[in-house]
């Protein structure tokens, strides 16, 4: 049985889990804890806060599994996400950022992530695969756009925040995030190359 | 912050899809999104897919493997937790999203929870312990933190950065691979699945079924533990109380032998004044004995007709309860109906029942655009607690399961949650069965409705 749910997708994993099979909870922790850890540890940056976060990464997942499409294969960005997002919410809260109570309403809303009903399937074999590609592409961008783009997604500061931190209009915040991400995206066609 | 154009909404889209757009904007593009369909969807999954993307090649570190137990005690605890809260109808969405339905709702979040995680961990997955499967494809290497500090950021003088839009500056102090520094250092092998290569994971043997096993002989432990507490503490206090009592009984003693009915010693009769005062201070003890025991049963009756009282308060609290929960189940359904039936967009599949269902009919509501979907079923017989009904949407020979439904005799409508994106062409069938309560891969024999739709 564990022989057959290591070697079946992400995706297929997660349709698992939407039928609450606690094995392929466990196969998916199996796989993915390490990528997850990783990101929620960058952002947190701290050992006991990075698990803590893990942990309840990993309870979002069980129970909000009905949240996430499973007509789509996009596992690893939904996977991703709630893990960024969560980590987020928790650097926020020690700052007393977030005035709201962490309640369901707010994580279904904050921290389960809203992806696009049209966006195509990846998961982390696909992923790990390209990453070379990634990274390519990422250095090719200007250190303002990256720099941008790292308060953006790992610090977890809004448009104005950045905008304040870097002492610069929102309006450009705004044009050079859509010009990092841009250039990113035609980087990474290109091959990184 | 945005006027809510469609435009100013497509422009939020890069700071949408990075996470970081601003709270009033955030919630006025989910306002957007609830209403309107037309929105640069393509471009945004791609954006999406493109900036999760960003942490692959970040240095991939591994949780210590008490992490993982961690995360099935908690599951445990949340499993024990949200059991006692399960109601009559539990219709666990076995599938996917509908990303409006999540902002549609008018749930409690308790209601919330109860559909969400109704049936959380089935008994045999418990109890069967089973070697951890091996991630052979998905090991990794040798944890390298990724401090924060690859990317010290800048200070507050940024004055390099150009108010310009278009032509980037970049600024003076180094903060130049806040993403590569990991990947910098990581080994550069051929497998792009490398950095998971020597990934294996330490606790072979403790998959979450042993886990959750050890959990619960640990659960057991604890509570014959502190059953046997309990036990000897209740002991011990009866103990004390008997000790008390005789205390109790030893100073009455004393006091009628020494002074009540002490004869003097050289007096052969007593005065009869005395007599008359040890009757009088019989009198009174009796008396008081007898207001004592009258006090203490009103006091217990008292007691027992308030607990029965507050008992029987909370067990109408809880009907009502679930009575407005129910209640506000059907609203919404009623809402979602609406909603659907005024839709232009609206298709109907009438479901006939078979001789499993005599007298039962249905139908499968659905928008052919925004793909949302309703299901009404009518006299349906109510199925043992071990099954479920499963609706199946069998199209260009794919069999879609699109949800499992516990069906009572006070409900009728269903949202399908798995409805979303089913290429619907040429003949299209439509059929309920009957199924365990983990649901089926493909539809059983027990058909009890069915229907059809040709595209």
């Amino acid at each position: 049985m564990s022989e057959q749910l290591t070697s079946l997708t992400d995706a297929d994993i997660m349709k698992r889990i939407a039928n609450y099979d606690s094995r392929a909870l466990e196969t998916l922790y199996n796989r993915y804890s390490p990528i997850l850890y990783t990101v929620i540890k960058k952002i947190v940056g701290n050992l006991q806060v990075a698990e803590e976060t893990l942990i309840d990464v990993f309870v979002i997942i069980w129970r909000k599994i009905n949240y996430y499409d499973t007509k789509n294969g996009d596992a690893y960005t939904w996977l991703i996400s709630v893990a960024r997002n969560k980590a987020i919410d928790t650097i926020r809260r020690g700052k007393n950022l977030v005035p709201d109570v962490y309640d369901d309403d707010y994580e279904n809303f904050y921290i389960v992530p809203r992806l696009s009903p049209q966006i195509d399937d990846l998961d982390l074999k696909t992923a790990i695969s390209i990453k070379d590609n990634i990274e390519k592409a990422l250095n090719k961008l200007t250190d303002a756009q990256k720099y941008v783009l790292f308060l953006g997604y790992y610090e977890g500061q809004t448009q104005s925040e950045i905008a304040q931190h870097l002492r610069i209009p929102a309006q450009t915040v705004k044009s050079k995030m859509k010009i990092a991400l841009s250039n990113l995206k035609e980087n990474l066609l290109k091959g990184g190359d | 912050m945005n006027t809510g154009t469609g435009q100013d909404f497509a422009s939020l889209l890069h700071a949408f899809a990075l996470g970081c757009l601003e709270r009033e904007d955030y919630d006025l593009m989910m306002e957007y999104f609830k209403s309107n369909q037309d929105y640069p969807w393509q471009e945004l999954g791609e954006y999406q897919n493109l900036v999760a993307l960003l942490p692959s090649f970040l240095n991939i570190e591994s949780p210590e493997p008490r992490v993982k137990d961690m995360v099935a005690r908690k599951l445990y605890r949340l499993r024990d937790q949200q059991r006692p809260q399960r109601t009559t109808q539990i219709i666990p969405p076995a599938s996917p999203a509908q990303h409006k339905n999540l902002f549609e709702r008018i749930e409690t979040p308790e209601q919330k929870l109860f559909s969400q995680i109704s049936s959380p961990l089935p008994e045999e997955e418990i109890k069967e312990p089973e070697p951890a499967p091996q991630e052979e494809s998905l090991e990794y290497e040798s944890p390298k933190i990724s401090a924060t500090s690859e990317f010290e950021p800048v200070s507050s003088e940024q004055d390099n950065f150009s108010s310009e839009p278009e032509k980037e500056t970049p600024p003076e102090e180094d903060y130049s691979s806040p993403f590569s520094a990991d990947a910098d250092e990581s080994p550069k092998e051929e497998d792009p699945y490398s950095s998971y290569s020597s990934y294996t994971p330490e606790t072979t043997d403790s998959s979450f079924t042993s886990n959750f096993d050890q959990i619960e002989s640990g659960r057991k432990e604890t509570d014959e533990s502190k059953d046997e507490f309990s036990f000897e503490s209740s002991l011990s206090n009866y103990t004390l109380s008997s000790e008390s009592s005789s205390q109790t009984d030893d100073q009455f003693s004393s006091f009628t032998s020494e002074t009540m009915i002490q004869e003097p010693a050289d007096e052969g009769e007593q005065e009869p004044a005395e007599v008359e005062k040890v009757k009088s201070g019989v009198g009174g003890f009796v008396f008081a004995v007898t207001f004592i025991i009258l006090a203490s049963t009103i006091g217990a009756v008292y007691y027992y007709l308030s607990k029965d009282f507050r008992s029987a308060t909370e067990k109408q609290a809880v009907k009502y309860e679930t009575i407005v929960n129910s209640l506000k189940n059907e609203l919404s359904s009623t809402k979602e109906v609406d909603d659907l039936l005024a839709s232009i967009n609206l298709q109907m599949v009438n479901l006939k029942s078979t001789p499993k269902a005599a007298g039962a009919y249905g139908k499968l509501l659905f928008d052919s655009v925004t793909r949302k979907a309703m299901l009404q079923v009518v006299n349906l017989p109510v199925l043992s607690s071990d099954k479920v009904y499963q609706l199946w949407v069998i199209s260009n020979k794919q069999n879609l399961s699109s949800g499992m439904y516990e069906v009572t005799a006070s409900k009728q409508y269903f949202p399908v949650t798995n409805f979303g994106n089913l290429v619907l062409s040429g003949k299209t069938i439509v059929l309920i069965t009957e199924e365990v309560t983990t649901g089926g891969v493909n539809p059983s024999k027990d058909i009890y409705l069915a229907g059809e739709i040709v595209f």
